[in-house]
């Protein structure tokens, strides 16, 4: 029995000097390592040395080059020894210097004889040394020798040579392919590893060959495998082979199934949990199959090994997730398969689950919480809550994190029990925390409230009691927000004030600043309060901070009776509720380029188009932003890029500001001569178009390249001006420009046919000079159209219902379309925003699978900077006839009318685009279509009540990103900019910019 | 099971048309990565870098990946560290780490995860960052064996186990810190037998004592050099030998 290690502190220094590296240096060590040249080696000392130059690189010292190669020659000097510990350490060495191609030369020789010694010690890592640093031509000289080593007798030496083979396969593999016979013959040795390692190598050479694994699978199932680690890998592969049959052949027995089960009877775990494993992620498992897994998982989860519970929990678990989420998220097909099974194959656990929630290993602990959590019915909520109170003390952050997160989607599956789960939250939320923990909670009650409007109160209350004491700024101008918006709809939005006016007592700068923007918010929406909130504004004057006396000031004056700065109520609200719809990173970017002058920063000439962000970016799954942090995504500088362009060149100058730019659209097929893409940039009385043409030919030099332009079917444009291209080398892309005037302000579409012309020059390649003389040439490109949806821009709002509500009832023009039939909603829907060229708000474009109605919301600003927002309803019968409701709210009701054409126009003229039938067949009846709409509307009112309150995907920045992010700009101004004087004048000026632009357009 | 499969490759047809196609994409949660429909979505890469030469920049790297994917267990690290979270012995054999930094970084947040635990007499497991930890204590050592997410835990912890029982083995169950660094060549033997870039050689204790401890047969050649212990330690060894075959 070893004696127990006593260790006292006092003696920790005294300890340090016994460890026998103690003050080790690499170049004393490196120094030592002339040992190794000795004519006379003393074996022990030089492996002592090694042992140190190990030790140093272990501890992560590195070895220059020069020290390496040193080293590394020492070292191989050392195969002269014939003592066999110090041979094992020169092995080491050399694996772990890892010596270049040039150098691998000197040992290869010393290498190949001990691959052949009598020692089977040698023998065996020779192999494993002499695989690693070897390169592809070395590899056919020790080929012979390797395919002995794999059958040889020794099991140490045939692993060795198999585990090589399997890393030789990822850089050689035309040559390991080769060996595969004597792998065969491996995969039947005794020895069981061998067995393993020859299983592994076997595979991955075959593994591109489904019939040879599937043989494979179907020899060694009948039981010849004798190494838990071999079995484990044949229940792999069996599974392997089972999803990939089952893809075949529908109906019928699972193959290989009866050997799965088999496996959850054999002697070691490892495999009875791979095989358990194996089964619950079958595809498509049924509930027979899958019972006797979960018993042995149920009697994992009372082992006393805490791997075993761990792992059982964990694959519950999974079986929980993959039945919530289905097969996978985006899979329908499978989720309706399992979802109604598993969970109740798993509901047997419970009780097993319940005493693991005091497990002494957290993690198990929080797994079985959340499976819990996810099995758990409405009558056992209680009593779980009640279990995680006692559990919650004593985890660290992020499991705590992972339980908010399965209460809050509890919360809302039973919304009956938000008392006790609010209850729950609330105290967590006084707990001890840190940022991301409480953010998850104070996330979790925003949702909550949102979501079940009878907790809102007693949510709001619970808010208000956590930023009495919380140090986390972010939180609190969060709640602060939140509270503006939310509290004064409350039946007594009197009893918050106290709270917020604390925080102006109390609290730093932005907490302060944030404070009076919730007060002057309860002020615009509840009467009875004004009085008061102003004597706290009145008070918030005399503040030590610029930001807060600013905002203050600001919104004395908003709110005043005084008519002089002062609109209408209802320009109030706008400004204070409404949001800021001015892309944050472009009025960064204007921020950034505005100078001091006489001319105030002006808001409305921030550009306002979003570039949509890239799909995959979009579409990543995990990445949800759920709850009050979602980082505000910044649209890239594209848009800036034109601007600078177009401005860049004088011509433009006189057209004006920048309306919008198109997307690039290609006017070649791909993999031509000459690639052509066209950008279309809208101004108000002028239309440019932006051809980028690349060359690809490296013989040809183009030059005065022009677009010639046909507008014949485009009445209302006339070309002013033309810029050609002066020349054009291979590939380096240029650009040349035509610009048509246009009636102003009016939206005209047309069609323009395109002809590239251009002068064009051999080039020698060898010298890459071109000929003097060149021939004209002209290349015919794809028609260009100029559509209505161009002269919107897409531009979002935060909030739809408040942006509808606040626009003029009266420019409302609403009316009906029957589309005929479509193949699904979900592409209806998107090519009505296609045609109409308006942004989606809130995930609206987003279709449920199989909904029968859909409500898109769209928003987006007509050219004449007039705002328009679409409300637009679908609804589709069994017949695939789908039926639209299109309701427009716009600043000019000509506008509304507009867009209407604009769809109207849409679906007549995309017909030929869309021959493969889905637009055609408008031949419905009238009646038909009443009747469906009537149909529609009545099961979607509920619906549209839903939507209008919340968003489907409730995202809190969306919702109240102004406090915060004019906060930003605010103090962005004051660090940022050069001066710091001119930083305060800044955040006045964006300050009453901001209220001049929510003011109207005056 | 059709359907599922071709439903995720029809939403992935989109996506090959950018022209870096991430893979976090494919695989963009380890957590709900599912195993097996790599091989369909590797074919589907492989039609797609037939029919469209100008992707294969993203296809090719994702291709890789689903090549790295391997069905045969591997261990991504083994770490022996002291009670305060400093190395003794430790061995990287993935990519996951690149840079010193990043594996003084993980070896640092293994340490301070596990140390209020008590895995002294069972191995204990963690599970964070996508990773899982089985690990076992001893005196002032502490074992850790890193695995992927989607490893079979139980072969984490039998190759923990084998680990740690031939160290005590090779120690002579005289395990600490001190001992271990005295003997730093046998615990380097040690990992080196077990694991072989990732993939398991041997997980039975004795034997792995064994291969190591064979080594020693000549290495008492010049017992004047060797301090005391180091001298037990000897014939500690040869005791073992002798025990051992």
């Amino acid at each position: 029995m070893a004696q127990p290690f006593v260790k006292k502190d006092d003696d920790l220094d005294e300890e340090e000097e016994y460890s026998p590296f103690y003050g080790i240096e690499k170049g004393a060590v490196l120094q030592e390592a002339r040992v190794f040249h000795d004519p006379q080696l003393d074996a022990r000392r030089c492996s002592q040395v090694i042992t140190k130059l190990l030790y140093l690189l272990n501890q992560g010292e590195t070895f220059t080059k020069v020290e390496a190669t040193e080293v590394f020659f020492a070292v191989t000097k050392l195969f002269q020894s014939k003592d066999t510990v110090l041979r094992r350490m020169v092995y080491l060495m050399i694996k772990d210097l890892s010596p270049s191609a040039d150098e691998v030369i000197i040992v290869t020789s010393s290498l190949m004889k001990d691959m052949n010694s009598k020692t089977d010690m040698y023998r065996a890592n020779a192999i494993r040394v002499l695989c690693r640093i070897t390169d592809s031509t070395l590899l056919t000289q020790i080929e012979r020798y390797l395919k002995q080593a794999i059958v040889d007798k020794n099991p140490v030496v045939a692993s060795a040579a198999l585990v090589s083979g399997v890393h030789l396969l990822q850089t050689n593999s035309e040559i390991v392919k080769r060996w595969s016979n004597e792998v065969q013959e491996a995969v039947q040795s005794r020895a069981a590893l061998v067995q393993f390692h020859a299983l592994a190598l076997l595979h991955q050479i075959r593994q591109n060959d489904r019939l040879a694994v599937s043989k494979l699978v179907t020899s060694l199932t009948k039981g010849s495998v004798r190494s838990p680690l071999a079995q484990c890998l044949l229940i792999r592969y069996t599974s392997q082979v089972i999803r990939e049959s089952s893809t075949n052949t529908q109906a019928g027995e699972r193959p290989f199934f009866d050997y799965l089960e088999s496996c959850l009877r054999h002697k070691s775990e490892m495999v009875v949990f791979e095989a358990a494993r194996a089964i619950t992620e079958l595809s498509g498992v049924t509930s027979r199959e899958l019972t006797p897994a979960i018993t042995v998982l149920q009697l994992f989860l009372s082992s006393s090994k805490p791997v075993l519970r761990f792992a059982a929990i964990r694959t519950l678990n999974k079986i929980i997730l993959s039945s919530m989420y289905g097969f996978n998220e985006q899979s329908r097909f499978a989720k309706k398969m399992v979802a109604s099974t598993h969970p109740l194959a798993v509901t047997n656990c419970n009780i097993d689950m319940e005493s693991l929630i005091s497990d002494q290993n957290r993690s198990i602990a929080t797994l079985a919480i959340t499976t819990l959590l996810k099995t758990g019915n409405e009558s056992s909520v209680d009593r779980l809550m009640k279990q995680i109170t006692n559990f919650m003390s004593d985890i660290a952050d992020e499991f705590k994190i992972v339980v908010v997160e399965a209460i809050r989607s509890l919360c809302l599956k039973f919304p009956l029990k938000y008392r006790s789960m609010m209850n729950f939250l609330s105290n967590i939320l006084r707990e001890e925390g840190g940022f991301d923990y409480k953010k998850a909670i104070v996330d979790s009650i925003v949702i909550l409230i949102r979501d079940i409007p009878d907790a809102k109160e007693i949510g709001l209350f619970h808010l208000c009691e956590f930023i009495e004491d919380c140090e986390f700024t972010y939180l609190s101008t969060q709640i602060l927000h939140f509270l503006g918006n939310e509290g004064p709809k409350t039946s007594d939005p009197s009893k918050y004030i106290r709270y917020i006016y604390n925080r102006v007592i109390l609290e730093n700068a932005t907490v302060r600043a944030s404070a009076v923007s919730t007060l002057a918010k309860f002020g615009a929406m509840v009467d009875s309060l004004k009085p008061r909130i102003f004597v706290l504004l009145r008070r918030c004057l005399f503040d030590s901070d610029d930001e807060v006396r600013d905002r203050a000031t600001l919104y004395l004056n908003t709110l005043g009776t005084d008519a002089s700065v002062g609109g209408t109520d209802e320009d109030v609200k706008d400004f204070l509720f409404g949001p800021l719809d001015v892309p944050l990173v472009n009025l960064e970017t204007s921020l950034r380029n505005y100078e001091a002058s006489d001319i105030p920063f002006d808001i409305n000439l921030v550009p306002k188009e979003v570039k949509s962000q890239p799909l995959a970016e979009k579409k990543a799954p995990g990445k949800k932003a759920i709850g009050l942090g979602a980082p505000p995504s910044g649209p890239t500088t594209v848009v800036d890029a034109y601007e600078k362009l177009l401005s860049s060149i004088s011509e433009f100058s006189s057209f004006g500001k920048l309306f919008k730019s198109c997307s690039p659209m290609e006017l070649t097929e791909p993999e031509t001569e000459y690639a052509v893409n066209v950008v279309k940039h809208i101004f108000d009385g002028h239309v440019v178009f932006q051809y980028n043409c690349t060359n690809t030919i490296p013989e040809q030099l183009l030059e005065k390249v022009t677009v010639f332009v046909d507008a014949s079917e485009a009445e209302e444009f006339s070309e002013v001006l033309t810029k050609p291209l002066r020349s054009l080398p291979y590939d380096s892309p240029g650009q040349t420009f035509v610009a048509f005037e246009k009636p102003e302000g009016v939206p005209a579409i047309g069609k323009f046919s395109n002809l590239l012309k251009f002068v064009v020059k051999e080039v020698d390649p060898a010298t890459g000079e071109a000929d003097e003389e060149g021939v004209e040439d002209e290349y015919q490109l794809e028609d260009l159209e100029i559509v209505a949806a161009d002269y919107m821009l897409k531009v979002g709002v935060s909030n739809f219902k408040n942006a509808w509500e606040n626009m003029d009832p009266d420019n409302e023009r609403i009316d009906e379309y029957g589309l005929g039939v479509k193949e699904s909603l979900a592409e209806t829907v998107s090519a009505v925003i296609d045609i109409v060229g308006m942004q989606p708000c809130e995930g609206t474009e987003v279709v449920p699978n199989n909904s029968r109605s859909h409500t898109c919301l769209l928003s987006g600003i007509f050219i004449g900077n007039v705002k328009v927002l679409v409300r637009v309803s679908f609804g589709i019968d069994g017949s695939k006839q789908v039926a639209m409701k299109l309701a427009v709210r716009s600043e000019d009701p000509e506008i509304s009318e507009k867009i209407h054409e604009i769809v109207a126009e849409g679906k007549s003229s995309v017909k030929g685009k869309w021959r493969s039938g889905r637009w055609i067949g408008e031949m419905i009846t009238r009646s038909k279509l009443v009747e469906q709409l009537r149909e529609y509307q009545i099961r979607s009112q509920h619906k549209w009540g839903a939507l209008a309150a919340f968003s489907p995907k409730p995202q809190m920045a969306t919702r109240f990103p102004f406090p915060l992010h004019s906060l930003t700009i605010f103090n962005y101004a004051r660090h940022n900019s050069p001066p710091l004087r001119f930083g305060n004048h800044l955040s006045v000026i964006v300050g009453l910019a901001v209220g001049n632009f929510a003011r109207g357009d005056d | 099971m059709a359907a599922p499969v071709s439903c995720c490759l029809l939403l992935l047809l989109p996506l090959t048309s950018s022209l870096v196609l991430p893979s976090s994409f494919l695989f963009p949660d380890p957590r709900r990565r599912i195993r097996g429909v790599e091989a369909q979505i590797g074919r589907f890469l492989v039609r797609s870098l037939c029919t469209s030469p100008d992707r294969d920049a993203g296809v090719l790297r994702c291709l890789h990946e689903l090549c790295l994917q391997d069905s045969c267990p591997s261990i991504k690290n083994i770490l022996l560290l002291d009670s305060e979270g400093k190395r003794v012995a430790v061995k990287y054999y993935s990519d996951d780490w690149p840079s010193l930094s990043a594996k003084l970084a993980f070896e640092k947040s293994v340490f301070t995860k596990t140390q209020k635990t008590n895995a002294r007499t069972e191995a204990e497991i963690v599970m964070f960052d996508g990773y899982i930890v089985v690990y076992k204590f001893i005196q002032d050592l502490h074992f850790f064996v890193t695995g992927g997410d989607d490893e079979n835990e139980l072969i984490l912890a039998t190759v923990l186990q084998g680990f740690f029982d031939a160290v005590g083995l090779l120690l002579r169950n005289n395990v600490d810190k001190r001992t271990a660094l005295e003997n730093l060549d046998l615990i380097l033997l040690c990992l080196d037998e077990i694991i072989d870039g990732g993939i398991i050689l041997e997980t039975e204790a004795s034997v792995i004592a064994g291969k190591v401890a064979t080594h020693g047969l000549d290495g008492a050649a010049s017992l004047s050099e060797q301090t005391i212990s180091q001298a037990l330690a000897t014939a500690r060894e040869h005791l073992a030998r002798s025990l051992l075959k």
